[in-house]
C-alpha cells in the first residue's frame, strides 16, 4: 500500500531556543526521493530527528497515512490527532556519522537492524538471517559479510547503511547526508542506490543532500529550509532558482537548465553574499 | 560464520572446565584422584578429613573463582560496551577501591563504630560502598544524561578518592589490622564460605539471563548512539539500567574476593579478540573468558610455591599480561579499533 508521510505545523526549541518554527512538509510520497536543502544550521538534522521521534517536538503533527491523491481521509468524530503517527519501526533514520569503526561484522551489523525493533521484528531467527543475506546481495556487500566495519571505507560504511534501511523495510526512510565524506563516484553510487530503494521497496525517502547538482538530479521534489523555516518546497528546477541561492544560501549563483529530458541543472556560485 | 565461533565458545567452555577440575585437584595436602573422586561423589564413605578438605577448602575456592571470574568479566564487558570505552571495567570505575575502603574501615574503625559491623564484616561492609560508588555513578549518570566520558571521569575521581580513604586507614590502623587490610586487598579466593558462593551465583543467574535476553540492544551500542537510537534503543534508559545490573555482579564479586584487577578488562578483550562484539558470542565468551582466566590464576597461585597459595589477585596480573600482551601483538584484528 503507498503511504505517504506528512508533517503538519512541526516546532522544537532545544531548551528556550526555537531551532524549528512551524514546519509544514509537502506530502512525502512512498517510492518518491524527496531532498531537504538548505544552509547549514537550517536545522535539517533536527527535522529528521524529530520525524523520526527522537526528539520531543513542541506543536504539530507528523503523519504516516495511504495515500490519497491529495484528498484529505476522512476523519471521524472521536479520533484523535495523533491516530495515524507512524508506528515503531515504521520509520529508520540514518544519522549523517557512519557506523564507528567497530569489530561488529558487516553481518552482524545488518542482521541486528533487522532483529531490533524493526516492524519485522519477531519472526524466526533464520528468516532474518535469509533477509540479511538478501539484503548484503541486493547492494553487492555479500563479499564483504564477514568483515568488520573497521575495515571498510566510507562508501562502504554507508553502503552498511542502506543495507540495514533494506533489511529494515521501513515505509519512511530518513537519511542525513547519506553522501557527505563521500567521492564523486560513491555519491552517484549511493544516491542511485537511494533511487532504487525507494521505487523497490517501496519507501519513502526523505534526505537531506548538500550538493545541489546531484540534489537536481536525484529528487522528485525538494524542501527548502531556512533558519528553521520552509522557505520554498516542490520540484527541482522551480525550487533551486539563482533568486533562492541569493536569499538562503547568500550566494551570487546561476543555474543552467541542460534541455534534455531529464530537466538537468547545473548550479554554479560566482562569490559569496 | 555463526558457527565458527559457537565452536570457540564450545572450546572455551571445556577449557574452563579442565581448568576447574584442574584447580579442584590441586591444593596443599597431596591428595589422590581416587580419593578426591570419592570424596565428591561418596562423602559418607570417606574419611572425615578429605571430605571436609574437598568440599570445605577446595570446591569453595574453585567455585568462587570461576563466578567471580564470570561477574567480573561480564561486568566489564558490559561497561565497555555501554560507555564504549574499551578501558572500562569494575577496577577502573572505583567499584574495587571502594570496597577496599569498606573492607578496610570495618578492621580499623570496627564493630564498635558501625553499628551493623559486626553482622556486615569485612565482606558486608565492602559490599556497602561497593554499591554506595555504583549508587554515586547511576545517580550522576542520570543528572548528567548518561554521558559516558563524564561516568568514566567520575569513576576515576572516585579510585582516587577511595584509594585515599584506604591509605588513610591504613595509616591509623595498628599492626595486626594493617596485616587484615593489606591481605583483604591482595584479593583471595580462600574467604568465600558456602552461603557467598550462593549469594554470587543468585545475582548471577539473574543478572546474566537479563543481558543475554537484551543482546540485540547492547550489541546495537557498538553502532554509536545516534544510530542505536535510530534502531529503537533507548539509549540513556539501558545505559543506566545496565550500570545497575553491572554494580550489582562487581560490588558481590568483588566483597568476596577482595581487589582483584585484570580480569575484568581483559576477560572481555579476550572474548572480543575470538568471537568480536555481538553479543549473542560476546557475551558468554567474556563469561568464560574471565571463569577461565581467574580459576587458571588461581592453579597457578597453588602451584608456584609448594605449599602456600599466593594471593590470587597477584598471580591474575603478573601471569595474564605477558599472556595478554602477546595476544594483542599476535592478533592481527584490532579488538577496539578507531577511525
Amino acid at each position: 500500500m503507498a503511504l505517504e508521510l506528512t508533517v503538519t505545523g512541526l516546532s522544537f526549541a532545544y531548551r528556550d531556543t526555537e531551532v524549528l518554527h512551524q514546519i509544514t512538509l509537502p506530502p512525502v510520497r512512498s517510492g518518491q526521493v524527496t531532498a531537504l536543502i538548505g544552509p547549514n544550521a537550517a536545522g535539517k538534522s533536527t527535522l529528521l530527528r524529530c520525524i523520526a521521534g527522537l526528539h520531543q517536538i513542541t506543536t504539530g503533527h507528523v503523519r504516516l497515512e495511504p495515500a490519497n491523491n491529495g484528498r484529505r481521509f476522512p476523519t471521524t468524530a472521536g479520533e484523535r490527532p495523533n491516530d495515524s503517527r507512524p508506528g515503531p519501526g515504521e520509520v529508520f533514520y540514518l544519522p549523517q556519522e557512519t557506523p564507528p569503526a567497530s569489530s561488529l561484522t558487516v553481518f552482524e551489523a545488518v542482521l541486528l537492524a533487522r532483529s531490533h525493533g524493526g516492524r519485522r521484528h519477531g519472526s524466526s531467527k533464520r528468516d532474518a538471517e535469509r533477509d540479511t543475506g538478501h539484503a548484503l546481495t541486493s547492494l553487492d556487500l555479500d563479499r564483504l559479510a564477514t568483515r568488520p566495519i573497521s575495515q571498510l571505507s566510507g562508501g562502504q560504511r554507508q553502503l552498511v547503511g542502506l543495507a540495514q534501511a533494506v533489511v529494515r523495510r521501513p515505509a519512511v526512510l530518513l537519511l542525513d547526508e547519506p553522501t557527505s565524506n563521500l567521492d564523486l563516484r560513491n555519491q552517484l553510487h549511493i544516491l542511485t542506490l537511494v533511487r532504487r530503494l525507494a521505487a523497490d521497496q517501496p519507501t519513502a525517502v526523505l534526505a537531506t543532500v548538500h550538493d545541489l547538482n546531484l540534489t537536481a538530479r536525484f529528487a522528485d521534489q525538494v524542501v527548502v529550509l531556512d533558519r528553521g523555516a520552509v522557505y520554498a518546497a516542490g520540484p527541482p528546477a522551480a525550487v533551486i532558482t539563482p533568486v533562492m541561492l541569493r536569499e538562503v544560501y547568500r550566494v551570487d549563483g546561476q543555474v543552467h537548465h541542460a534541455h534534455d529530458e531529464d530537466q538537468h541543472l547545473t548550479v554554479t556560485a560566482h562569490r559569496s553574499l | 560464520m555463526g558457527r565458527r565461533k559457537r565452536l570457540v565458545l564450545l572450546a572455551l567452555l571445556m577449557l574452563t572446565v579442565a581448568v576447574f577440575v584442574a584447580d579442584v585437584m590441586v591444593g596443599g595436602a597431596g591428595m589422590g584422584l581416587t580419593s578426591l573422586l570419592r570424596a565428591l561423589f561418596t562423602p559418607w564413605a570417606t574419611p572425615a578429613v578429605d571430605v571436609r578438605i574437598v568440599w570445605d577448602i577446595r570446591l569453595p575456592m574453585s567455585l568462587t573463582g570461576l563466578l567471580v571470574g564470570a561477574a567480573l568479566a561480564v561486568a566489564g564487558a558490559q561497561m565497555q560496551t555501554i560507555l564504549d570505552n574499551p578501558l572500562a571495567e569494575p577496577y577502573t570505575l572505583g567499584i574495587s577501591a571502594a570496597a577496599g575502603f569498606g573492607a578496610a574501615l570495618s578492621v580499623v574503625i570496627g564493630v564498635t563504630a558501625l553499628p551493623l559491623g559486626s553482622v556486615l564484616g569485612m565482606a558486608g561492609s565492602a559490599w556497602t560502598f561497593a554499591m554506595l560508588a555504583c549508587a554515586v555513578i547511576v545517580v550522576f549518570g542520570l543528572v548528567r544524561q548518561a554521558n559516558p566520558e563524564a561516568v568514566i571521569l567520575l569513576g576515576i575521581a572516585l579510585v582516587f578518592l577511595f584509594s585515599a580513604l584506604l591509605s588513610l586507614m591504613q595509616y591509623v590502623a595498628n599492626e595486626a589490622q594493617l596485616q587484615q587490610v593489606v591481605f583483604w586487598t591482595l584479593g583471595s579466593l580462600g574467604r568465600a564460605g558456602w552461603p557467598q558462593i550462593a549469594l554470587l551465583a543468585t545475582v548471577l543467574v539473574l543478572i546474566v539471563p537479563l543481558f543475554a535476553r537484551a543482546s540485540a540492544t547492547m550489541t546495537a551500542f557498538r553502532l554509536g548512539d545516534a544510530r542505536a537510537s535510530a534502531l529503537g534503543v533507548r539509549v540513556q534508559r539501558v545505559r543506566i539500567l545496565t550500570l545497575i545490573g553491572v554494580s550489582l555482579l562487581a560490588a558481590t564479586a568483588v566483597a568476596l574476593s577482595g581487589t582483584i584487577g585484570f580480569v575484568g578488562l581483559v576477560g572481555p578483550h579476550v572474548a572480543r579478540m575470538l568471537v568480536g562484539e555481538d553479543q549473542r558470542h560476546f557475551l558468554p565468551a567474556s563469561l568464560l573468558c574471565g571463569s577461565c582466566l581467574l580459576v587458571a590464576a588461581s592453579l597457578v597461585s597453588k602451584l608456584l610455591v609448594p605449599g602456600v597459595i599466593v594471593p590470587v589477585g597477584i598471580i591474575t596480573s603478573i601471569v595474564g599480561v605477558p599472556v595478554f600482551v602477546l595476544l594483542i601483538l599476535t592478533n592481527r584484528r584490532r579488538s577496539w579499533p578507531s577511525n
